[in-house]
């Protein structure tokens, strides 16, 4: 039986088992590892993305999440493994060639220009801009797209809520208005799939609610979402799939419903001699 | 613009150039009152401030500035750029050559060193790259000491770590085997150079050793330079060059001051030209740093993974960044070398190297106006304390058991480092920063 994720948008069929085979995967990963020195922190064997969905990367402290974005963003070298961006190989490429492909990614700790305004922050993001070459940046040239690339970054500062703070340095901001400005900055690049690392963790709990309506946005817009998170409530709220890693590895793969009720993962965050019960 | 900017433009910034000028007429009158000279205080503050030094030290400024202001590299090592580009041109005028392709060479040697040390270096933490830099400029210094040094020694150095980085870098650039044969074909083709250096012995002794550039019976450096004086022979004092006449030099006090300030035609050629290279440099970073490309050097400054994840190619930038300052400082380094006419090994001292980063952080990094004003303010008062102590101990004020006349220019920077130390504490930005963005780095 594969039963609807019954989100609408995001909705998609698929087996819920590890490694199973999407109907339109955006993001193809096989045979990923990372060791660091014994220690085997991620050890993926496949796992496929599907296409305009919200996906959500679930796991007990020290699964690798973390560290599988790490890979497949180029933060960190895999140690063996290969995966796809729309069928284009991505191994060997560098971070920023990976963002340039269209998947970009925020950071566990948020990583605000402090020094810089929000719209500073904000038209970084954009990609190719004529400015940025140091011939151009000397004899100009670049001033009429600047203006568009202001007008863009405004657009996002004003869907986040953070245009009252266009001037303001980003060191000012609350965690989770930097939290918020590290997501706009990212959509700035017009991303094909964007990963965020708990883009909940510390933000203001009357935040969170907006936060969400963001994300759902996004992949309303037809963006691919995966997201790193510990809040189960939030999870089950606006995940299309789920994919649980354990010890390094996917150990299930489904919708939340069928996520939630399977055992090894209740084994996986509980340890053994649970019921289920326990858990509601 | 928020409300403590435009607080702190209305009020802080143009009152500490009131301050400082108040504090050094208050200073004088006391000093004047107690029966020392004045005048001559002043004016030999006046002439190292805007004379050559000052300028000579803005240009360098406004170079680690991109570095470190702008970009965050900590260069530790721009006495090294100076060098190089003091070397480069000197050994192409000294061989015959012509002075404006010694110039050339000058800044392209600069933009090879900067290479050479920014491919390996580049890549690792900030404070890797301070002791990396601040080691090649000793390095530089050192080698240069010894007469055939460029017969090999430093050559093989340099371009063995040119391969090394060649090789090591080729592959990640992009992994596939042209990169790879163009790695092998680049370091063999350094290696060829080098044995053809070796083998016809080129630059041996070319650098002088301890005698420096130029040698005894080698052409001087400098004769082009000075041939395109337009000024008269003549004494210019500060009312000549600020064209306001000499009515200030009828006043007594005053004209003492100007005269014992006044700089022949060759100085003030030398000086008129490094203060236009600093308003070029000025302007020329101004531009770049407050264009896009400029946004993506603050944003590697402030964290150079996040513009990584926006799709920049940071390792890129900060070369370019450091190559670009490396040339501006390489011209300070050539202007110190055509007021002295003369360098060896010894003049690239990394005093030098802290002169210069002192410069900075007194005027503000990431500012346009910090690295001119604080040249002129370090030598200004650099000078001002060393000559009012030379009065003080002449006239026995001080009694020699306490200070000797040779050890006055030792003490100066005493004082100056408690200043400097007092600055930090109570004005971290240095004068011109935004005190704001000092707050920030300290939450």
């Amino acid at each position: 039986m594969q039963p609807d994720s019954g989100k609408g948008v995001g909705a998609f069929t698929a087996d819920p088992t590890p490694g199973s085979s999407k109907p339109d995967p955006i993001l193809i990963m096989s045979g990923i590892s990372r060791h660091f020195g014994g220690l085997k922190a991620v050890d993926v064997d496949h796992l496929e993305i599907q296409r305009g969905t919200i996906t959500a990367l679930i796991g007990p402290n020290g699964a690798g999440k973390t560290t599988l974005f790490n890979l497949v963003s180029a933060f960190d070298e895999p140690t063996t493994g290969r995966w796809q961006l729309d069928g284009k190989e991505l191994r060997g490429k560098q971070s920023y060639q990976i963002a340039r492909a269209g998947m970009v990614r925020t950071f566990q700790l948020t990583k605000s220009l402090a020094k810089m305004t929000c719209i500073e922050n904000m038209m970084l993001g954009a990609p190719d801009q004529k400015g940025e070459s140091f011939v151009a940046a000397l004899f100009g040239g670049w001033g009429s797209e600047e203006a568009q690339v202001q007008a863009k970054a405004e657009e996002l500062l004003e869907r986040f809520n953070l245009i009252h703070m266009r001037d303001e340095y980003a060191a000012t901001l609350s965690g989770g208005q930097r939290k918020l400005l590290e997501m706009a900055r990212s959509l700035m690049t017009d991303p094909e799939i964007i990963l965020l690392d708990e883009p909940m963790a510390g933000v203001n709990p009357a935040l969170v609610q907006s936060l969400l309506g963001h994300i759902e946005a996004l992949r309303d817009d037809g963006m691919t979402v995966i997201f790193i998170e510990h809040d189960m409530d939030v999870i089950m709220g606006i995940s299309d799939w789920i994919a649980v890693l354990a010890e390094g590895s996917v150990i299930a793969e489904g919708t939340p419903e069928q996520v939630g009720q399977n055992p090894a993962v209740i084994e996986a965050y509980l340890g053994t001699g649970f019921d289920e019960e326990d858990l509601v | 613009m928020s409300m403590l900017e435009q607080a702190d433009a209305a009020s802080s910034r143009p009152m500490l150039k009131w301050y400082i000028t108040a504090g050094v007429v208050v200073l004088l009158i006391i000093l004047g009152l107690a029966g020392l000279e004045t005048s001559a205080i002043l004016a030999t503050s006046l002439r190292s401030g805007l004379g050559v030094q000052g300028a000579v030290f803005a240009l360098a400024a406004i170079g680690v500035n991109l570095n470190y202001g702008y970009t965050g590299l900590l260069n530790f090592g721009p006495v090294g750029f100076m060098a190089a580009g003091a070397y480069g041109m000197g050994i192409v005028v000294t061989n015959g050559g012509p002075f404006l392709l010694g110039v050339f060479v000058g800044f392209a040697s600069a933009a090879f060193l900067a290479l050479l040390l920014g491919l390996p270096t580049l890549r690792l933490r900030g404070d890797f790259l301070a002791i990396t830099t601040i080691a090649a400029g000793e390095v530089l210094r050192v080698a240069l000491r010894s007469e055939n040094f460029f017969s090999m020694g430093i050559v093989l150095v340099l371009l063995l770590g040119g391969v090394g980085a060649l090789t090591y870098f080729m592959p990640r650039i992009a992994s596939n085997a042209t990169k790879w044969l163009m790695g092998l074909a680049a370091s063999a083709a350094m290696i060829a150079v080098m044995i053809v250096i070796w083998k016809a012995r080129i630059l041996a002794g070319e650098t002088g050793g301890t005698l420096g550039v130029p040698r005894p019976n080698e052409p001087s450096i400098v004769d082009t330079f000075y041939n395109w004086n337009p000024f008269p022979s003549s004494n210019y004092s500060l009312t000549d060059i600020a064209g306001i006449g000499d009515l200030l030099a009828k006043v007594p006090w005053f004209g003492d001051v100007l005269d014992e300030t006044a700089f022949n035609a060759r100085q003030l050629w030398v000086i008129v030209i490094t203060w236009i290279l600093v308003l070029i440099a000025s302007l020329t970073v101004w531009r770049i740093t407050t264009s896009p490309w400029g946004r993506v050097l603050k944003a590697i400054r402030e964290d150079e993974d996040a513009a990584r994840a926006v799709g920049k190619n940071a390792f890129s930038y900060k070369l370019q960044s450091f190559v670009i300052g490396g040339v501006i400082i390489a011209a300070a380094g050539m202007m110190r070398a055509m007021d002295q006419a003369f360098f060896n090994p010894e003049s690239f001292k990394t005093q030098t190297t802290f002169f210069i980063w002192t410069v900075l952080i007194l005027g503000g990094a990431a500012t346009t106006r910090g690295p001119i004003a604080g040249a002129i303010v370090f030598w200004f008062f650099l000078l001002f304390i060393e000559e009012t102590l030379d009065q003080m101990v002449e006239r026995d004020w001080i009694p020699d058991a306490v200070l000797d006349p040779n050890q006055v220019s030792s003490v100066r920077f005493i004082v100056l480092g408690i200043t400097l130390a007092s600055l930090m504490i109570w004005r971290p930005q240095g004068m011109f920063g935004k005190k704001e963005e000092a707050l920030l780095d300290a939450a």
